[in-house]
């Protein structure tokens, strides 16, 4: 029983928050034309390696090329399979795919029931995924391990505590900034501690 | 314990069998399910990418999802044919119900005729 990871979505579907806990495939950090500051704390590309360098520039190019080209990328990453995966995504993809993903199911889930229900959860043989979506278009999402019942009061204990009391009620933190996440240190280990305080963490 | 609908979506993410077992969930038209059966074709493929701790070996993708009063399972055959189950919650025994489902999709002449 573990949990891996925590993510914030705000209603423009920005990522603005991010932390992991014992994920063995770790991300990498966002290419420098995509770093938003204030979300994350993963350390940043090396800039003394010229291959990675160099990589870095090639991928981004490729990336601004359009959709077809980020969905063969996909493609052939999924094709080349485990060893290629265990490298893991950049942060800014991964994010993406989230986001994408939960969207698509809570879309579907809508219109299955005719109503407006929402996701709870989802889990595959290696992990769960749980979603809590605020009134105000806020979508905190955690991944835990796939035997683990339902998270979703955790997320909401998280959205009633340390998120109100560090971020919403926290005059230097930019609710709607399109450019910045809520990233602060007060939160970081106030989420931090709630989490390491739960049985499934461990 | 009820079972709302069964989809049976082949490799390609094409929706080939499609029935409605209760009337929980509203009837929607034909085209509606086939582009959200094509859908779930893509969010399991894309899943099974966000995996935090991936194993050795293959990583498997979606299997299961909740909302608050139903959920759905999907099962993946060696082939790539899905079965998936819409279900009231909480239903036990899903995995193996999908199995027989598929035994006997496998023993039909049916299942020859559609290539699973």
């Amino acid at each position: 029983m573990t949990i891996f990871s925590l993510y914030i979505f705000d209603r423009h579907c920005d990522c603005i928050y991010y932390q992991d806990w014992n994920r063995t495939r770790p991300l990498r950090a966002p290419s420098t034309t995509n770093f938003k500051p204030g979300v994350h704390r993963l350390a940043p590309a090396q800039p003394s390696q010229t291959a990675g360098t160099r990589e870095s520039i090639f991928s981004s190019g490729f990336s601004s090329g359009g959709i077809g080209t980020g969905i063969t990328k996909a493609g052939n990453a999924m094709g080349s399979g485990a060893g290629a995966s265990q490298r893991g995504l950049p942060f800014d993809e991964e994010a993406k795919l989230v986001y994408g993903v939960v969207l698509s199911l809570r879309n579907m889930v809508k219109k299955l029931s005719g109503r407006d229900e929402p996701l709870t959860s989802y889990s595959t043989p290696h992990y769960k995924l749980h979603l809590y979506e605020t009134l105000t278009g806020y979508r905190f999402v955690l991944l835990s391990d796939p035997s683990s019942d339902s998270l979703r009061f955790v997320l909401r204990q998280l959205y009633t505590g340390a998120f109100l009391e560090y971020v919403v009620r926290n005059p230097l933190i930019d609710m709607d900034s399109r450019t910045e996440g809520i990233d602060n240190d007060q939160f970081r280990s106030a989420v931090d501690r709630h989490m390491k305080s739960l049985s499934v963490f461990s | 314990m009820t079972v709302h609908a069964l989809w049976v979506i082949n490799k390609a993410g094409g929706l080939v069998f499609s029935r409605s077992y209760s009337d929980t969930l509203p009837p929607l038209p034909l085209n509606t399910i086939l582009i959200l059966a094509g859908t779930l074709h893509g969010i399991h493929a894309i899943t099974s990418r966000l995996t935090p701790a991936p194993p050795p070996g293959p990583v498997g993708g979606l299997e299961s999802f909740e909302a608050e009063s139903w959920g759905g399972r999907v099962f993946l055959t060696p082939t790539g044919t899905k079965f998936v189950v819409l279900h009231s919650l909480p239903h036990p025994g899903l995995d193996d119900l999908l199995k027989r489902i598929y035994e006997t999709c496998r023993a039909c002449s049916t299942c020859v005729d559609i290539s699973c």
